[in-house]
């Protein structure tokens, strides 16, 4: 697949080259409406839960952290609006400060895997006789499924919520380090990198001035669905056992915990599961919606 | 070609080299001495000296490293100290469940991905489109294990469909056993239909733009004809690739799935062993899902290189290519 194919807007009738047809503009125009009301719904989405989560001590119902053994798995109600799991405790009050742990892990682990996948990408774009060292590296850490290599550090690490930001920022490096790195090889021979150099600018200077603003807009798009894997992955990690200790509230620990109950108490799984589908389902519409936006090359594909 | 092959060879020993590495350092990341760490808490401090000796811990890491190589490569991963039988041997009597279940999930995802992809690149623009696109996104949002129990719950509990659980080896079982994978090959492989989704829309829509589609639909060719023998053909390529990305990343979601069902695979292995800090086994499970990615990715590439010439082209034009 070659990314930078034009293709038209409109399937029926190629328009001329440099004459964008009326219609085509229309709908480019309509399109853009379109998917602009779609990152507003993506930002909405993946805002209010991310924003309870934030605010958490001020708008959960209850505290965390409040046992009520005689109400353990009653079902949604007035005082309990999404019931209460196995141990008594309100589940919204679960839910949202799962959604606090959430919004951590994944701005943390975005943090560590862009600034390490920069340093990376740009080293091995850039000064080239690091290339195939860094890169063969990545590509060695690309062939374990994200999970598994997950996984396999935090057997290492050990279970906490530092190591379980730490690991799943490592598993996230390679691509945008991969990313920055592709981006990089193109901007580089781009005349104004060249001048930069010709007039003696240092590497450093060159790739943090001329070459890294260019190679932005992929890199914001990759970090959102990043993010996106890292809600995903903490859930996956703690419903395993092996991620965020049990009495921390995480979406992936109240499903572990319901999982048990799943017959009599389906509250206790569906609530943090559609917690889980709907941030990220909002981060992936936010993320698409961007790339449309700032990297038209890849418009085709949404 | 040759040349081609050669080149992706070596690519393949350096990935592979990578993960030996990581494996490797898994166990001096763990906290402890590493031969009681691999030996887990049951064992004497004579059996501890005397791997720390057959380890050579006392010698530089590249030197362990060397050593611990040279026998993986001669077959000799160690020994499960949970199972205290050879690792090998622990993977092998799990490699069945997992097996079936990726064969299972992989052609869910196909089926589900690719007639929705193609039914959406012909739709362009409609309602259909729109509802594909919205259901592949859907896929990539829901997490597995969360699917897989709601599946149970409504599948298995309610209408008493599938059973919730576990499974019956094909031996036994026969056809009746693959049951027991509906399961969790839906909750497997709806979520990775998403990516086959996407790629078979976009290409489809590339290569129905081509002159020769239209050439054929100006035939007079039926448009089933035309779209299965002229476009679906030549929009196979992309469609190989990600199906085979997607084999490598069922093993990560297998993990779970084979959790949540209680299946007794590879991955619900691996999760085992992380809790019983078995670390022989995770190291045996890593190498062993890196070597079938290295290798089902190479097949794929080698496929496309010889489908479409102008991949080997390009890719040498890459190399030769001054830095």
């Amino acid at each position: 697949m070659s990314a930078d194919t034009p293709t038209p807007k409109d399937p029926p009738g190629p328009r001329g080259q440099g004459n964008p047809g009326r219609g085509g503009r229309r709908s480019r125009l309509s399109r853009l409406v379109r998917k602009g009301r779609l990152i507003i719904l993506g930002a909405v989405l993946t805002i209010v839960p991310l924003l309870t989560g934030v605010l958490a001590p001020w708008v959960a119902p209850d505290s965390p952290a409040r046992l009520d053994p005689m109400r353990r798995l009653s079902a949604p109600s007035a005082e309990h609006v999404f019931g209460t799991d196995e141990l008594g405790r309100d589940l919204l009050t679960q839910v949202i400060y799962g959604g606090r742990l959430s919004l951590l892990v994944g701005s943390l682990v975005v943090a560590i895997a862009t600034v390490l996948g920069t340093a990376f990408g740009l080293s091995a774009g850039y000064l080239r006789n690091l290339d195939a060292l860094l890169m063969r590296t990545m590509d060695g850490l690309l062939a374990l499924p994200d999970l598994l290599l997950a996984i396999a550090l935090m057997a290492a690490l050990g279970p906490n919520v530092a190591n379980v930001i730490l690991a799943l920022g490592m598993v996230y490096t390679p691509r945008i380090a991969r990313l920055v790195r592709g981006s990089v090889l193109v901007v580089r021979e781009m005349e104004y990198v060249q001048s930069a150099r010709a007039l003696g600018a240092a590497a450093p200077r060159t790739m943090f001035r001329h070459v890294l603003p260019s190679s932005l807009s992929p890199l914001i798009v990759q970090a959102t669905f990043v993010f996106a894997f890292s809600i995903l992955g903490e859930a996956a990690l703690s419903f395993l056992g092996v991620g965020v200790p049990p009495y921390i509230p995480s979406w992936g620990n109240i499903l572990a915990g319901g999982r048990q109950f799943m017959v009599e108490a389906p509250w206790v799984t569906m609530f943090p599961g559609l917690a889980i589908v709907v941030t990220v389902l909002g981060i992936n519409l936010l993320g698409d919606g961007l790339r449309d936006i700032l990297d038209p090359r890849l418009r085709r594909l949404v | 070609m040759l040349a081609y092959i050669l080149r992706r060879l070596i690519q393949l020993v350096l990935v592979l080299v990578v993960v030996g590495v990581v494996a490797f350092l898994l166990i001096h990341l763990a906290p402890g001495d590493p031969a009681a760490v691999m030996l887990g808490s049951n064992a004497t401090q004579d059996q501890v000296d005397r791997l720390r000796e057959q380890l050579a811990l006392d010698r530089p890491l590249p030197v362990q490293f060397a050593a611990w190589s040279s026998r993986v490569i001669r077959g000799d991963l160690g020994i499960s100290h949970f199972a205290q039988k050879p690792v090998l041997q622990v993977l092998a009597q799990r490699a069945e469940p997992t097996l079936v279940l990726a064969a299972m999930s992989i052609l869910v995802a196909v089926i589900i991905g690719v007639p929705i992809g193609i039914v959406a690149a012909i739709r362009r623009g409609t309602v259909v489109d729109q509802a594909a696109l919205a259901l592949a996104l859907l896929g990539a949002s829901v997490p597995s294990f969360w699917l897989g129990l709601s599946l149970i719950l409504y599948f298995a509990v309610r209408l008493g469909w599938f059973p919730s659980s576990g499974i019956v080896p094909l031996a036994s079982g026969g056809l009746e056993s693959l049951r027991y994978y509906v399961l969790p090959a839906l909750a497997l492989g709806f979520p990775n239909s998403a990516l086959i989704t996407r790629i078979t829309r976009s290409s489809m829509l590339d290569v129905l733009q081509q002159d020769y589609v239209r050439t054929a639909a100006s035939k007079g060719l039926s448009s089933l004809r035309v779209i299965v023998r002229h476009a679906l053909r030549n929009a196979l390529v992309p469609i190989i690739t990600v199906v085979g990305l997607t084999i490598a990343s069922l093993m990560g979601g297998a993990v779970v799935t084979e959790t949540v069902f209680s299946i007794p695979g590879v991955g619900r292995l691996v999760v085992q062993s992380v809790l019983r800090r078995d670390y022989p086994v995770i190291q045996a499970a890593i190498l062993l899902v890196a070597a079938i990615y290295v290798v089902v990715n190479l097949v794929v590439d080698l496929i496309y290189a010889w489908v479409d010439p102008r991949i080997r082209y390009l890719e040498e034009k890459m190399q030769v290519k001054p830095a």
